[in-house]
């Protein structure tokens, strides 16, 4: 368990009212985000998938509704 | 001649995703991007919200110059590729420039087809594809009043939710199907469409096509195969899109209706690849070839695709060969409702549909089912208005659920699809 905290590397947020449901995050990082019943992303696990999946999943939003603070910092990295 | 690692033509989803992930994990390597439009990468998906005033041009646009800056991806905008030499690893550009490569991508999406009748080539006779078509859309439709849709597809209602937004009074939409979406959806939701357009101002005319066009420079109207005369001062065209495949033909890629390509997104060229809407795909899931047009798919195949071609560029010591895989679904608003379509919706596929819920209900789902391989599955859906079915519905196609002992269940909106899944 500690080891997984440690390399958590994001605090994730979604944005409800921009996410349209495209889905994309959830083909990038499929551990990490799914679709509610109102077919709204959310989060599984912050730390589902690795670093890099979690950050090209929120690159990929075509609608920039995640959002990416580094644990460490506190600072918005995404957008 | 100029040479670089990577090449990747088309800089929308599939191609800028792959460049993100051939980056992530090859940092030394040359990467350039040729896209035939002025812009950043920018996002289709918000085109219809744009033009209905949700967002801003601004927020349209993902990314911007400094993004392939620091990533130190080239990007080269307004130049189209005009011819490939496989053998020679090298393309011909619209400015006459040439470039040789390693590896190349090819994710060029969709050219909008068009019209050619009498009268096609008027003004106000739009198309919907790209950031200066919607910017098209919105100047013309606030000074517009008589609308006009041809084409049955998802595109038709973005024009016609986008026109009544920017002030149209009444739109019309032609379709040559006997009702609405009548590929995807039997005639009690074509009805359920029918009835929530003509609520906001949209009536459909079925079993009709325009023959031609009238008006002096302008559009004034256009005449139907069966002498129908419709007055429109603005008329949108979604007859559905193609990819420019001729340069590619000639350099002896194999096309279908798409470039064809393995579960690898391997063409049957050597280091030449393809992804997103211009990708004719081997569907490992539902054993075809496929192709699947939407932002999800883009970014996923172009993931995938990126960590292919690097395994291939670095003798398979970084990245992997990605099959890709995945239940494609589509979703999208129309005024104040939803609609999803999941996975495959071919009535042909199928064995079985079964409905859930009712026109009168406002809501309405067809579940696909089909015997594979001696399961009985759900292979996809249309949900109308209910999307609390789509988690469920995914997750059954998705774990290949047999669903033999529900599936009389299935048809009564009390049964809880999530029971499936437990």
């Amino acid at each position: 368990m500690e080891d997984k905290n440690k390399s958590k590397k994001y605090k994730i947020k979604i944005d409800r009212n921009l996410c349209i449901g495209a889905a994309s995050c959830v083909a990038l990082a499929m551990k990490t985000f799914a679709l509610d019943s109102e077919n709204k992303a959310v989060i599984l696990e912050e730390d589902g998938d690795d670093a890099e999946a979690i950050k090209l999943a929120a690159e990929s939003c075509p609608t920039k509704a995640i959002i990416l603070e580094n644990t460490e910092t506190g600072e918005q990295e995404y957008p | 001649m100029k040479s670089v690692d990577f090449l990747i033509v088309g800089g929308s989803a599939a191609g800028t995703t792959a460049a993100e992930v051939i980056r992530q994990l090859k940092p030394q390597a040359s990467i350039t991007i040729i896209t035939d439009e002025n812009h950043e990468e920018y996002s289709r998906v918000l085109i219809p919200h744009y033009i209905r005033g949700k967002v801003s041009r601004e927020q349209v646009f993902l990314k911007k110059p400094e993004w392939y800056e620091e990533k130190g991806i080239e990007l080269i905008k307004g130049i189209k590729v005009i011819k490939l030499d496989s053998g020679g690893h090298g393309v011909d550009l619209s400015n006459g420039e040439q470039i040789g490569y390693k590896k190349l991508l090819i994710a060029i999406g969709g050219d909008v087809n068009r019209l050619n009748i009498a009268g096609s080539d008027l003004a106000n006779i739009l198309y919907l594809r790209t950031i200066k078509d919607a910017d098209s859309v919105i100047e013309a439709a606030k000074k517009s009043k008589k609308g006009l849709v041809l084409g049955g597809g998802f595109v038709s209602l973005d024009f016609a939710t986008g026109f009544r937004v920017n002030g149209v009074e009444k739109v019309v939409i032609l379709t040559r199907d006997p009702y609405f979406w009548s590929g995807h959806l039997d005639p009690e939701s074509g009805r359920l469409m029918k009835n929530l357009l003509l609520k906001n101002g949209v009536e459909i005319m079925t079993g009709e096509e325009a023959d031609s066009f009238f008006g002096q420079e302008k559009v004034e109207g256009a005449v139907t195969k069966s002498g129908k005369k419709l007055e429109a001062d603005i008329v949108g065209v979604g007859i559905g899109i193609k990819p420019d495949l001729e340069w590619l033909e000639k350099a002896g890629i194999k096309t279908n209706r798409a470039i064809l390509t393995n579960e690898y997104l391997e063409t049957n060229m050597a280091d030449v690849y393809a992804a997103g809407d211009c990708a004719e795909f081997h569907d490992v899931f539902f054993e075809r070839q496929h192709i699947m047009g939407n932002w999800a798919n883009a970014t996923s195949q172009g993931a995938a695709v990126g960590k292919t071609m690097i395994h291939s560029a670095s003798s398979g010591q970084v990245g992997q060969r990605t099959v890709y895989e995945t239940i494609s679904s589509y979703s999208d608003t129309f005024f104040d409702n939803s609609y999803s379509f999941i996975g495959v919706t071919d009535e042909k596929f199928a064995d079985e549909i079964i409905v859930r819920g009712s026109v009168e209900n406002q809501k309405m789902a067809r579940i696909f089912i089909k015997k594979m391989n001696g399961i009985s599955r759900i292979v996809g859906a249309t949900v109308i208005n209910d999307p609390a079915e789509v988690s469920p519905i995914t997750a059954a196609i998705k774990n290949k659920i047999d669903i033999l002992k529900f599936k009389n269940r299935l048809s009564d909106p009390a049964f809880d699809l999530k029971e499936m899944l437990a």
